[in-house]
């Protein structure tokens, strides 16, 4: 039989169709956040009050019933069976359920203590996110009292929450010196507590450094030179963002990401080295973006044609007043005005 | 981990992956882990997967509003029947049949509560899904997408989006490979025909 040749795929076709198809894919993409979604839902309003309020005490009437009915039934039969029938069904019904399988539980106050889940039945509020996976929050608990950073289950970021984030970086360090997945998250995590908690970036830039060399095709590695990146901003170090964004673009994630990293480099072009005909290059290719990023590269971009005295400028605010999602608006008309008063009067 | 599929369980369609590609070393010592009862190891393969699970479900036609719950279904099924997996197949593979199956339920639900709208709604029905006045990309790719079959979308989505290859979307939909290419072809001549219709609709 003759094997079958798989056809170009769609979404990589240089035509509108595959542009479209790239544009959704980010786009599905978007606001996809683990901690949200798992706040949302479990603080998700509940479905239906009746059946909260009508199952449990369905399921109490009928053990009721079933015991008076089994209770009738022993005592016509025999009154020294169902003597001795008692004890037995007594300690059955207060017999500790099996534990199988154990969950994280998303109560802060039981921090280390794992949940049963009774002959494999998860429980509908059960707690699927392991906790600690929400960025650091001080929920009030307190965390203070955690198993050493040595024991394998063990929430780094509860030091956190309870105000030790020296703890919580050493807790990453070690692990991170394992070689699985969760080495790739542990260093990224890292990453995230030096730069936004301990106010490290440089020691954060070096937690991503190590990641990008332990794990190059890694699950978070998109994320991370992307992270990496914003780190070499924060930095100073705009040679290195202009480097390692070039390098990032070649690559499969950073395709994915292009209209990001355009508007990064517009920034560093425009604001830190003063080039701003390059910015205007880069925010005309960040521009074509969704949302957010696109707005901002349009309007920069605009601004940028400004700054070079190029008489598209006034076409590029134009332009960008047209989107229905510009949110520079007043500052664009702003921009507008100013240009038609000082242009030249035409005879 | 090797061990059979749950009896007399219409899930363990969905649960064991068929003989195939085997699990990358790190993927195996995380689920390894999380069979013993790690709990930072069930953290880290939610963190990891989530957004993977979530894009997915979307492009099989869960709404946003409904995303969560669906995720944390998918994920429920997953920590259930995880001591289970054998192993011999790729954690996304499994993760992604599980999503197919998540949106089949979902969207059966949407079909028995549209019915029911239908019997007791007095209101006239929308005869289109596309809101033409929005321009983003997302709607309109869904669009063609929901005037797929089941199957179809399945194959499409894997195949384009999720960039799998021919055999890996076999074990996913549970079908011989020439299936797949045969409805990979005619999904993407509907889909190709319904955005070029919404193009030129929106034109």
């Amino acid at each position: 039989m003759k094997p079958v040749v798989s056809p170009p795929r769609l979404i990589d076709a240089d035509d509108s169709v595959g542009d479209l198809m790239r544009e959704a894919k980010r786009d599905y993409e978007v606001s996809l956040d683990h901690t949200s979604a798992w706040r949302r839902y479990r603080d998700r309003p509940s479905r239906s009050v009746w059946l909260r309020l009508a199952v449990p005490s369905l399921a109490v009437a009928s053990a009721a019933a079933g015991w008076l009915v089994l209770y009738g039934h022993l005592a016509a039969r025999s009154p020294d069976l169902v003597a001795t029938a008692e004890p037995v069904m007594h300690r059955v019904a207060h017999a500790a359920p099996a534990a199988s399988v154990a969950l994280p539980s998303t109560d802060p106050a039981q921090e280390q203590v794992r949940e049963p889940v009774q002959n494999g039945k998860l429980p509908r509020t059960s707690n699927l996110e392991p906790r600690g996976a929400s960025p650091v929050v001080d929920d009030g608990a307190n965390h203070a009292v955690a198993p050493p950073p040595s024991a394998p289950s063990v929430d780094c970021l509860a030091f956190a929450r309870s105000g030790d984030a020296g703890a919580a970086e050493r807790c990453f360090e070690t692990q991170a010196s394992s070689q699985d997945l969760s080495a790739e998250v542990a260093l990224y995590e890292l990453a995230r507590l030096r730069r936004d908690v301990l106010g490290k970036p440089a020691d954060a830039l070096l937690a991503l450094d190590e990641y990008a060399r332990r794990f190059p095709k890694g699950n978070l590695s998109g994320e991370v030179l992307f992270s990496r990146l914003e780190l070499l901003v924060k930095l100073g170090r705009n040679d290195d963002v202009i480097r390692a964004s070039d390098e990032l673009l070649k690559s499969a994630s950073g395709a994915e990401r292009a209209p990001e990293i355009h508007l990064l480099r517009g920034n560093v072009y425009s604001h830190a080295l003063g080039d701003a005909a390059s910015a205007t290059r880069e925010y005309a290719l960040a521009r074509v973006a969704p949302g957010r990023v696109g707005d901002e590269a349009a309007f920069l971009e605009a601004v940028n044609l400004e700054k070079l005295a190029d008489p598209r400028a006034a076409d590029a605010f134009q332009s960008y007043l047209a989107r229905s999602d510009a949110r520079h608006r007043v500052e664009a008309q702003a921009h507008l005005n100013a240009l038609k008063q000082n242009a030249p009067a035409t005879p | 981990m090797k061990v059979s599929d749950p009896p007399g369980s219409n899930d363990s369609v969905i649960l064991a992956p068929a003989s195939g590609m085997s699990l990358a070393a790190p993927e195996e010592a995380l689920l390894a882990r999380c069979v013993s009862g790690d709990q930072a190891a069930w953290r880290d393969l939610y963190r990891c997967y989530y957004p993977v699970a979530g894009a997915f479900l979307r492009k099989l036609g869960v709404k946003d509003a409904e995303i969560d719950d669906a995720v944390q279904e998918v994920f429920a099924q997953l920590f259930r029947y995880l001591p289970r997996f054998r192993g011999d197949a790729q954690l996304k593979t499994w993760l992604y049949k599980l999503c197919a199956t998540q949106a089949r339920r979902v969207r059966r639900g949407h079909a028995i509560s549209n019915v029911l709208s239908r019997w007791f709604s007095t209101e006239e029905q929308s005869t289109t899904g596309l809101d033409l006045s929005e321009g983003a990309a997302r709607k309109r790719v869904q669009f063609a997408l929901d005037a797929l079959n089941e199957g179809e979308r399945l194959v499409l989505v894997l195949y384009e989006f999720e960039g799998m290859s021919g055999e890996e979307i076999a074990r996913v939909a549970g079908c011989p490979v020439a299936t797949v290419w045969r409805r990979l072809h005619y999904a993407r001549r509907r889909f190709t025909e319904t955005l070029s219709l919404g193009v030129e609709a929106k034109s």
